[in-house]
């Protein structure tokens, strides 16, 4: 699948994110937070994209790592928008059934009730405690307006955001929690419990 | 005249951290803002939905600008992710003519009421509207105990970032140090103060070990430097801060964490219990004890 369609919305990308203007300094990797603790390197992924190179997008989950915290598109001195090219090279993997996991368990939790993180019972007891209504007044135990939520993911079609997953060859299976990703996996996810 | 507000307390802090859903509303009142809740759902999340989509990212944050349109009244966040979510899509919908059509076009085709005003939302973040000259003083009137218990200020990404939406002090920012100090409490100095607790981005539920990592790391710096707390000003920070010592287990510095509010709550002299502190899976003890202490010598 990683043929001329998606060299050509990488070519945009890059353009849009800036990254023409990218002199691999190094500043991105140097700020980034998930650098030390993972094998995401900014400037590396920039650099491999520009090349050609679409093994970050279609085969590697480097850019999964990122936090988006944006120090990294903060403190570039040529104001390539690094974040943002992340965001949207992401946005291709998606579509290539490349994602973690876990996030398919919480985009699941936004299409029931609205909210990525759902109530539940123990913490509803301590709303209570704390002399708050037991049911926040949000969309989720309003009616009229989850179903009008509802309909907007229906226009979105929402359930069709993302593929199904294919899992990154050599996941590491060690800390596997055994998330239900709705495939019949022979090999775990990488992360941690989902949300 | 009491200023009101379109109150988004965001998923995380109603549905896993009641407690800073509640002190929040407590020290506002005490502050006579007014918080007007709104059938919201969520921002959605900035890091996991915007990966996988932006356009439908953008119209379920503007769903929420919708909604608080209604009632023209801004949008309260006291979370930087739906800060992050909505200021962003807020900013989008504004200059872009073309985006904007099609999400209101999605948003009247599912009904939704609000649609045609969704760009003239203001969007504030609660150091937005605390920080001004005016709510600094009127906290500065409503302090009763001068803790002076030593916490870090966690400032968190989205708030701060990127600084050409935000317009913010990235670098050196001081409206959080100085709302701790004015409350009372010693903002302490350390390094990579600016830096990211590791949730984000999806990170926490599809990453956990490069998560864990970069909160242990700030951990450490926080509690070599003396810091009895973090202060946050976002659920998720305050999430990644009090779950992710738990997963982490034991060897690793305890620092407890708190949401803006609840500090303020402790400086009005409101009871750790009121503010929930106590629901917490690391709680504060040390600030608890402190307030106890200072609302014994009150009685006195």
């Amino acid at each position: 699948m990683a043929g001329e369609g998606l060299r050509a919305r990488i070519a945009v990308i890059l353009e849009l994110a800036g990254v023409d203007a990218c002199i691999q300094c190094g500043r991105c990797t140097a700020t980034c937070p998930a650098a030390l603790p993972s094998s995401l390197r900014a400037r590396e992924v920039v650099r491999a994209v520009q090349d050609g190179d679409m093994t970050v997008v279609t085969d590697r989950d480097d850019i999964w790592h990122c936090t988006t915290c944006f120090s990294c598109q903060e403190r570039c001195p040529k104001g390539v928008q690094v974040t943002q090219a992340i965001l949207w090279l992401r946005g291709e993997a998606v579509a290539l059934g490349r994602y973690p996991a876990p996030h398919t368990a919480a985009l699941a939790e936004i299409s029931r009730t609205g909210n990525i993180f759902p109530l539940e019972a123990e913490i509803r007891a301590v709303r209570g405690q704390l002399s708050l209504p037991l049911d926040p007044p949000d969309c989720a135990h309003d009616p009229e307006e989850l179903a009008a939520f509802h309909r907007l993911l229906e226009v979105l079609a929402f359930e069709d955001l993302a593929p199904e997953r294919r899992p990154y060859a050599g996941e590491d299976t060690g800390e596997n929690t055994g998330e239900d990703t709705g495939e019949d996996t022979d090999e775990g996810s990488g992360g941690g419990e989902g949300s | 005249m009491t200023e009101r507000f379109a109150f988004f307390p965001g998923c995380i802090s109603i549905n896993l951290y009641p407690s800073i859903d509640r002190a929040t509303r407590l020290v506002m009142a005490e502050l006579d803002y007014e918080l007007v809740d709104m059938p919201f759902a969520c921002c959605p999340p900035p890091g996991v939905l915007r990966s996988y989509d932006e356009p439908t990212w953008t119209t379920l944050a503007a769903r929420n600008l919708a909604v608080a349109a209604r009632e023209g009244l801004p949008l309260l966040t006291i979370c930087n992710g739906c800060f992050g979510s909505l200021h962003e899509a807020s900013a989008r919908l504004s200059e872009d003519v073309e985006l904007r059509e099609e999400v209101v076009l999605a948003l009247r085709e599912a009904g939704i009421e609000g649609a045609a005003e969704v760009a003239d939302v203001k969007v504030l973040h609660i150091l937005d509207l605390l920080g001004t000259p005016e709510a600094r003083d009127r906290i500065s009137d409503r302090v009763v105990h001068r803790l002076g218990t030593p916490v870090a200020v966690h400032y968190g990404c989205h708030y701060l970032r990127p600084s050409t939406r935000t317009g913010r002090d990235v670098e050196d920012p001081r409206v959080l140090d100085d709302l701790v100090e004015i409350a009372g409490f010693k903002s302490v100095p350390f390094p990579q103060k600016l830096s990211c607790c590791g949730a984000g981005g999806g990170a926490w539920s599809g990453q956990e070990a490069t998560s864990l990592s970069i909160l242990e790391r700030k951990l450490g710096e926080m509690s070599s430097a003396g810091a009895e707390a973090v202060v946050n000003v976002c659920p998720f920070c305050h999430l990644q801060f009090d779950q992710g010592q738990r997963r982490l287990g034991r060897g690793v510095p305890s620092v407890p964490s708190v949401h803006l509010s609840q500090l303020l709550g402790l400086a009005f002299g409101m009871k750790d219990k009121a503010l929930g502190l106590h629901t917490h899976l690391v709680p504060a003890r040390g600030l608890a004890k402190a307030a106890r202490s200072a609302r014994a010598d009150d009685r006195k």
